[in-house]
């Protein structure tokens, strides 16, 4: 059994999202699917599921030509893909969303005991136990995208393409994920992988293509190649200065000084969905990373810090303040970006000017020039005055950056603000935040990828990591403690199971 | 980086491109209008129709803030805040310019308390817009009634009534305040601090949280703007009418919806242009006129008027293709 | 064996967004009882219901529209439209069959507009339906442009039939409505419904014909005003071309105090149908209050305004376990892991 995409094309206002891209895919061959943003991975499988109509090309299931007219049509041919902005409904129930595309029936009417019978044999699958009736909206995130999982193996599939569903998933739920694929692959299935991670590609996957810039560059089988040449091919670039320069001369620039320079001090600090709470310092020009597994308080943290919870009683600078809502804290001289640019960072409407201008004009009512601002972090851009949207990802999260940096903030909340964002980009933004530090700008870094917490604070004088699970600090890691093991095993929680 | 100065004629290209079919249908339908009813292209009648477009392009800048400012914003009660004024207004004494001015002031506060009540509802107890200011226009006209016992005023004052002479024929007096009205307003909207938060707050109600606005008081107070214009209407049009009748503006609600599409503006917030939308009055109080030309009875007129408008929008106001 | 259980948003009842219409319609109720002038018997229940009908056809319309993340302010004028057509026709020597088959045509294609405006031009409803309230109003005005009379009695005769001495046939213009929802949502489509209230490309991406669900509800909406037409023919036994002129926006009000979202994806079309029993209460209360016409208007908005604000208020889960939490009653924190 095999799919060929034959020469797809897509413009979207003569950008290429897809040019002439190329792909075959076989029966019992999982195959990874690796670039950065705006690569077309993900506009190249909406393509083979209906969900984008291409502008060139044509497409063959097992040599015959067929046309894909709309998700419906993908499903009828067998053609069936997860959605990375997840396509569950929060107020239908787990049952509903997972029998959602193939309901059964019984004459006209729903039969709900083979639903229930269904959606139980699927949540099985997915060790999610026995929660029919709950609206999907109560669950936590990585139990959603299990479920969009679900909703996708739920159908009868000849071809399945997952479109990284695994960044927001703990590891046990990877584990789970990994074995249904290899279960599939054993029936001959043709399976499609996105992600970013690669451990993840090399031990779930056989080959892998390589996309940039709208175009195939790639495929080889994964025992062929490695992560340096992954990243060649996504890059296009031969000198790699992406992880393997990680130490530079400023860990020496930061000056031993004998006293802390306490900046930020908060007590009591309450973790909501683990009703907990901790006590947090930061240090002038200190990069506190923040990590342990998904949804353990984390970003309860950042948002609490920045007023979008309760009421918060810090100590700035020596002085008391409260923290009400993001105005008072704005004024106050703390910034806040998170990984999730549609809803919490960008003005679609607007152009990149405005898109900057926000905070430092409209409420910290000072005058600035936008374009030195873009300029200084290297934003790859045509003219001022086009839409943030129309930038790769990387560059439109430097955009939200810009907005808060040059309002010079005393302290930059980051909620995982490099999710979704390719390897080359993520360097970049460690660059400008290392810089930052050194310019005396403290920050706290939540992010779920311990090779990013890694790359951006072992080995650093300015830097610790606080490790988070259930809702309490389990360590806290500086210099060289800072190591993948490390992280992984602290966020399991101290002396807990699962080695 | 290929591109850091704009010149500029490039700067305004963006609005010009929304004005150019609005003022494009504007002269088509002269044109039109003259060739099906000869006289049409005459100075009372363009100077009629300035007037009614005065009116409804004010009304257009009550919609279209509040559309503006984003969450599905709209304003059903600019029609009944108007008529409210035009009825309460007149009974306070208009003989000189010192009371005129006291008059626009009552117009413009009683206005802006409807649009209080509006705005608090809809953003501290998020009433759905829609329905809020349904009710809201409900509760007006309601409270006109018991106020007034539904007798209008009989006397107008002549100062208020000179609004309708004429400057410079076509154009009357109602319609220079008017444009002067509308251009403030655009100037605000774009280079002002508070006209482009508005447009923030519209385009990403979070996004623009976070960023330190207070987004509630920004829509809290585009129903207060919304209200207070909508009120000041209601005076003028008592100026342009030479009396006051019951609900003489309610007409005016929706017909200002129209007027704000036609000028592009999105309902789902984030950019809108108060020129544009007093463009789009223009064309429609003009396609308006020219069926009343036809001398058609008044079914028939409602059918070509509906048909007119779902053709406009046709080229207008589509959604997104769920297949793009 | 285990009762099968519906797995739609609509749980228990206390728990179910129809409930405080419920509330607010026997609350109205107890009050016209015991503290109006107004006897309370069968009788009045039959008059309440016979001109109430045609407006709770309105609202089960309305309602499956706006579930769908819709809205319709044209159904008035399509009921306008519907009701003088069928007079006309009638009048003019149709046998009543063929006109009331007539009518109901006209008024599913009239609704089939409006889903093929949303659906397929994807102009936005509200825009659409006004501009299609305006046309439907225009050709009631062509019809007739003042009032009519219907020469027979034979449909106003059906109206006030009774079976078995007190079951009015008229609820038959309610039920048929009404029953074909309730079958509807124990059919996939049913679910297929709320999804596209809730995320239309969601439910696209879902494999659902979005497109087709949206042109059926507003069809279905067009079909409900032409039963509402119908009964109202019956009731005034004439037509009237401005007839339905306000009740578009009063089946708006019913649809959000029966708890069901302007947003989409919430509610029952049952609570829309208490909502506007609650309405025309309210209506009576006043009238039996004996209040000056004047204060009547106002009364009844601002009535009107509270049970909305109370209405979206209690439906929306955070607003409400933080009024729970502030009067004292707190429940436990549900364990999300």
């Amino acid at each position: 059994m095999n799919l060929e995409l034959k020469n797809i094309s897509k413009l979207y206002g003569g950008i290429h999202a897809l040019k002439n891209a190329s792909l075959i895919l076989t029966g019992g061959d999982v195959r990874a699917l690796l670039g950065g943003n705006g690569s077309g991975k993900s506009t190249l499988i909406k393509v083979a599921s209906g969900l984008v109509k291409p502008d060139d090309g044509e497409i063959f299931l097992d040599g015959v030509k067929v046309a894909i007219h709309s998700p419906k049509a993908a499903k009828r041919l067998k053609i069936v893909a997860t959605s990375q902005e997840l396509s569950i409904l929060p107020n239908l129930s787990v049952g509903e969303n997972i029998t959602l595309c193939n309901m059964p029936t019984r004459g006209l009417f729903t039969n709900n005991n083979k639903m229930r019978q269904d959606t139980r044999r699927v949540l099985e699958r997915l060790g999610l136990g026995d929660d029919i009736d709950t609206p999907v909206g109560d669950l936590p995130i990585n139990k959603m995208y299990l479920i969009e999982f679900g909703k996708a193996i739920f159908q009868d599939f000849d071809i399945l393409m997952i479109d990284e569903i695994t960044s927001a998933l703990y590891r046990e739920d990877v584990e789970i994920v990994k074995d249904i694929i290899k279960q599939y692959k054993k029936l001959g299935k043709i399976i499609l992988f996105v992600s970013h991670r690669m451990s993840e590609i090399f031990s779930i996957c056989d080959t892998v293509t390589v996309m940039r810039s709208g175009e195939i560059i790639s495929t080889v089988a994964l025992s062929q190649t490695n992560n340096e040449l992954l990243l060649r091919d996504m890059t296009g670039k031969s000198d790699n200065t992406v992880d393997s320069n990680i130490i530079k001369e400023f860990q020496q620039s930061v000056a031993e000084s004998k006293k802390r320079d306490i900046l930020l001090s908060v007590k009591d600090l309450k973790i909501k969905s683990y009703n907990t709470s901790i006590d947090l310092d930061v240090s002038r020009g200190e990069i506190v990373g923040v990590a342990g597994l998904q949804g353990h308080g984390q970003s309860d943290i950042v948002k609490a810090l920045f007023g979008l919870s309760d009421p918060l009683d810090i100590e700035l600078e020596g002085k008391p303040v409260r923290i009400d809502n993001p105005k008072h804290s704005v004024k106050q001289g703390l910034a806040y970006v998170s990984g999730d640019r549609e809803k919490d960072g960008s003005f679609k409407s607007h152009d990149l000017s405005e898109n900057i201008k926000v905070v430092q004009e409209l409420v910290l009512k000072k005058k600035t020039n936008a374009l030195e601002v873009l300029k200084q972090l290297s934003v790859k851009y045509a003219t001022y005055k086009q839409k943030i949207t129309s930038l790769s990802g990387g560059n439109q999260q430097k955009v939200i950056l810009g907005r808060w940096i040059h309002t010079n903030p005393l302290l930059l909340l980051a909620n995982d603000p490099s999710k979704g964002i390719d390897v080359k980009a993520r360097s970049e933004l460690r660059e400008i935040l290392w810089e930052l530090a050194d310019g005396g700008m403290s920050m706290i870094f939540v992010s779920s990828d311990e090779n990013e917490l890694v790359s951006l604070c072992a080995n650093k004088k300015n830097a610790r990591v606080i490790v988070l699970y259930e809702g309490k600090i389990a360590a806290t890691l500086k210099g060289s403690q800072v190591t993948r093991d490390n992280l992984i095993f602290a966020s399991l929680g101290k002396g807990d199971k699962n080695e | 980086m290929l591109e850091n100065q704009l010149t500029p004629s490039k700067r305004s290209y963006g609005k010009l491109k929304l004005m150019l079919p609005s003022i494009i249908a504007i002269f088509v339908l002269m044109v039109g209008g003259n060739l099906i009813a000869p006289g049409f292209i005459s100075m009372n009648n363009i100077s009629s129709i300035l007037m009614t477009s005065s009116l409804l392009a004010l009304m257009s800048i009550s919609q279209n803030t509040v559309v503006i400012a984003g969450k599905n914003g709209i304003d059903l009660s600019i029609g009944a805040t108007a008529s409210a004024t035009a009825l309460i207004c007149p009974i306070l004494p208009m003989d000189n310019v010192w009371q005129l001015l006291i008059a626009v002031l009552a117009a413009l506060l009683i206005g802006a308390v409807f649009g209080l009540l509006n705005g608090f509802f809809i953003s501290f107890a998020k009433i759905p817009a829609l329905i809020m200011t349904l009710i809201t226009s409900s509760v007006i006209s309601g409270t006109i009634m018991v106020l007034t016992k539904g007798q209008p005023s009989a006397h107008i004052s002549d100062l208020l009534k000179s609004v309708s002479n004429n400057l410079v024929p076509p154009i009357r007096y109602l319609t220079l305040i008017v444009v002067i009205i509308v251009v403030i307003a655009e100037i605000l909207l774009t280079k002002t601090r508070p006209g482009r938060t508005l447009k923030i707050v519209g385009d990403n109600f979070n996004a623009a949280r976070i960023s330190g606005i207070n987004v509630k008081a920004v829509l809290v107070l585009s129903y207060i703007v919304s209200g207070a214009v909508a009120g000041l209407m209601g005076l003028l049009i008592v100026g342009y009418a030479g009396s006051t009748t019951l609900n003489m503006a309610t007409s005016y609600t929706l017909l200002s919806l129209a007027a704000i599409t036609i000028g592009g503006t999105s309902l789902s917030g984030g950019q809108g242009s108060y020129i544009n939308g007093a463009l789009g009055a223009i064309v429609i109080i003009e396609l308006n006129s020219i069926l009343q030309a036809f001398n058609m009875d008044q079914g028939m007129r409602f059918i070509i008027q509906g048909g007119l408008l779902l053709v406009i929008m046709i080229f207008n106001v589509r959604g997104s293709r769920l297949r793009t | 064996m285990k009762p099968i259980q519906p797995l739609s948003p609509m749980r228990s009842f206390t728990k179910s967004t129809s409930a405080p219409a419920v509330y607010l319609f026997f609350v109205a109720s107890l009050f016209v009882a015991f503290f109006t002038s107004a006897t309370f018997d069968l009788s009045y229940a039959e008059s309440f219901m016979n001109s109430n009908i045609p407006l709770i056809c309105l609202v089960i319309g309305e309602g499956l529209v706006v579930l769908t993340g819709g809205i319709d302010i044209s159904l008035g004028a399509i009921l306008s439209m519907s009701n003088v057509l069928i007079v006309t026709l009638i009048n003019g020597g149709m046998p009543v069959g063929a006109a009331i088959v007539v009518m109901l045509v006209t008024s599913i294609v009239a609704g089939g507009i409006n889903g093929f405006m949303v659906g397929v031009v994807r102009i936005n409803p509200l825009l659409t339906t006004y501009a299609t309230s305006i046309i439907y109003g225009g050709i009631a005005l062509v019809i007739t442009r003042t009032p009519i009379f219907l020469h027979t009695p034979v449909l106003s005769d059906f109206y006030m039939l009774e079976l078995l001495e007190f079951l009015p046939l008229n609820l038959i213009f309610i039920l048929i409505p009404y029953a074909i929802w309730k079958i509807i949502k124990r059919t996939p489509v049913g679910t297929h419904l709320y999804a596209v209230g809730e995320n239309e490309s969601s439910a696209y991406s879902s494999g659902i014909n979005v497109i087709g669900i949206k042109i059926f509800v507003y069809c279905f909406s067009g079909l409900t005003a032409g039963i509402g037409a119908l009964a109202i023919t019956s009731l005034v036994q004439g037509g009237n071309p401005l007839l339905g002129e306000s009740m578009s926006l009063t089946a708006i009000s019913a649809v959000v105090i029966g708890g069901i979202s302007l947003a989409g994806g919430k509610g029952d079309l049952g609570g829309g149908i208490f909502g506007c029993m609650f309405l025309f209460m309210l209506s009576n209360i006043i009238i039996f209050l004996g209040v000056n016409t004047f204060w009547q208007e106002l009364l009844k908005t601002l009535i009107l305004l509270i049970t909305v604000v109370l209405s979206v208020i209690l439906s929306d889960k955070q607003e409400r376990t933080k009024i729970l939490k502030g009067i004292g009653y707190v429940r436990k924190p549900i364990d999300s892991k």
